[in-house]
């Protein structure tokens, strides 16, 4: 499904992000990213929704090699790939509903499939009763559980987490994890990045370790190790 | 259609939302229309002027009172053929009577042709140069030995030192025009650039969140050109309402009783190149608008 092949990222100056770094996913896995700060987690991120591309290496989603993907092809890259941030990006002026619907307006999806589609995502996210209230009348977990709605209208097959539960408490990360969980249920592979260990250690799901751009471990069933 | 009616929306969102930003750039793209337009109508005006002028450019040659009207027939046909000619009026004995007494109708020198009891006039015919330069050949038409005997009198208007001046002042102000609508041009280019530029940064979270959901380029671009394309497009309606109305409508009447009798209503002239004018304001408010926007939106939003 993702295949990492010798990926490395310097920036200018010379500051490298990612040293060489190898590693494969399959399609339905849930994949956790840690690392401590600097460690170059979101530059993995920022690599696969070609927001940046690699120095040296190759990068392969499914059969389709993102490496030097050409300007006109990111965005339908971008519709196969969800993505959710720490800071859940919603706009403030539009209600939860219009958040999620945003993101198939842009993409030209017809008026009568939004209507259908994004109902049945909030029903997902079980925020189906809230999706006329605006972001700033909702809670940081159900705020993020609105960006996991957007991520979601366009049925990807792969959902990127970006510290979700960065700015959440234990119990409304503790619910964010267990959405994404669900979500993997369905077949979506998940990715999350973070650095919470005991959200980590409770999952007992497969660990990349990252450290100073470097690849320390890949374990199938791992823990937190720094 | 649905991504062009939404950037439509899109764009239309964005004009509302910076309202008092669009208002001034409208404004100066209608001070750009304006003095472009204003440049037509004043060349619509120069050559209404100039052609009044040069329709005065004649020569009027009195017969004696007594001599035939085959004969001055014969002066008309023999001048007709002349290259220098342009037309030559006839005005027979009778008619010059009758224009005489239309235009003293009114004081005492009606009386004294009633006195005189006859017709004392005598025919005239008025010849008109094909161009100024040519005035001089008609003047020596009239010295012809052939009917020379017959010619009471011949009288010269010649207006070709006013035409020159004329000339020089509507070049200038055509300069002047044309300077003003440049400056005005430059000054709309860098109000709707700044425009733009604000309206992307003002909309910076809305686009990296169509970027981060797969928008396409054009949906992330075009609703900053089509924005700017409504700029064009009110400016060059309000462009319209203010020229045709209040000014033309207003002008027009002077105009018209300043070149009475020599050209055409200044305001039917313009209202017949309705379409041109309209054509031309909205191409150049359009022109101007995608030029501008398309700059800012190439170095402000990377896709």
């Amino acid at each position: 499904m993702i295949t990492f092949k010798s990926v490395s990222k310097v920036y200018p100056g010379n500051i490298t992000a990612l040293n060489a770094v190898n590693f494969h996913i399959e399609a339905g896995e849930f994949v956790s990213i840690v690392g401590q700060s600097g460690s170059g987690k979101t530059t993995v991120i920022r690599l696969l929704i070609a927001e940046e591309n690699p120095t040296h290496g190759q990068i392969i989603i499914g059969d389709w090699d993102i490496t030097n993907i050409g300007r006109n092809e990111v965005p339908l890259l971008r519709r196969q790939i969800g993505v959710i941030f720490q800071d859940f990006k919603l706009l403030p002026k539009k209600t939860a509903y219009e958040n999620a619907a945003f993101a198939l307006e842009v993409s030209g999806v017809p008026t009568a499939r939004i209507k259908a589609i994004v109902p049945q995502v909030f029903k997902i996210v079980g925020l189906e009763k809230k999706m006329d209230r605006f972001p700033q009348q909702l809670s940081g977990g159900e705020q993020q559980r609105v960006a996991i709605a957007r991520s979601l209208v366009h049925r990807p097959k792969i959902l990127l987490a970006d510290e979700p539960t960065g700015n959440l408490d234990s119990i409304n990360g503790h619910e964010i994890i267990d959405l994404l969980l669900k979500i993997n249920e369905f077949g979506t592979t998940v990715i999350l990045v973070t650095h919470n260990r005991e959200v980590v250690n409770m999952m007992k799901k497969r660990v990349i370790t990252l450290d100073h751009g470097h690849l320390v471990s890949d374990q199938a069933t791992g823990k937190y190790l720094l | 259609m649905t991504t062009f009616l939404r950037i439509i929306k899109f764009a239309l969102k964005n004009f509302w939302r910076n309202v008092a930003l669009s208002i001034v750039t409208i404004t100066i793209i209608v001070l750009v229309l304006f003095s472009t337009s204003f440049l037509f109508l004043l060349n619509i005006l120069a050559q209404t002027a100039i052609g009044a002028v040069e329709s005065k450019i004649d020569v009027s040659v009195y017969f004696t009172e007594r001599v035939s009207e085959d004969k001055i027939l014969d002066a008309k046909g023999a001048w007709e053929a002349n290259p220098a000619v342009a037309s030559i009026d006839y005005i027979s004995k009778d008619q010059a009577l009758e224009q005489f007494k239309l235009k003293h109708k009114d004081d005492d020198a009606i009386k004294a042709l009633e006195q005189v009891g006859r017709n004392p006039f005598g025919a005239v015919l008025v010849l008109k140069a094909k161009s100024p330069d040519q005035y001089l050949a008609l003047e020596q038409l009239t010295k012809d030995e052939k009917y020379k005997s017959v010619i009471m009198d011949t009288t010269f208007n010649d207006n070709r030192q006013d035409l020159e001046k004329l000339k020089v002042i509507t070049t200038n102000i055509r300069r002047i025009g044309i300077g003003t609508s440049i400056v005005f041009a430059i000054i709309a280019i860098l109000v709707i650039y700044s425009t733009i530029k604000m309206t992307i940064y003002n909309q910076s979270d809305e686009i990296g969140i169509m970027r981060l959901v797969g928008a396409s380029n054009i949906f992330i671009r075009g609703p900053f050109i089509v924005e700017s394309i409504l700029y064009g497009l009110f400016a060059s309606l309000i462009a319209m309402a203010i020229l045709f109305f209040p000014l033309v409508g207003l002008v027009s009447p002077f105009v018209s009783k300043f070149f009475e009798g020599y050209a055409e209503d200044l305001f039917r002239s313009f209202v017949s190149n309705i379409w041109m004018v309209a054509m031309l304001q909205m191409v150049l408010g359009i022109l101007l608008s995608i030029v501008s926007s398309a700059f800012a939106v190439r170095k402000y939003l990377k896709v």
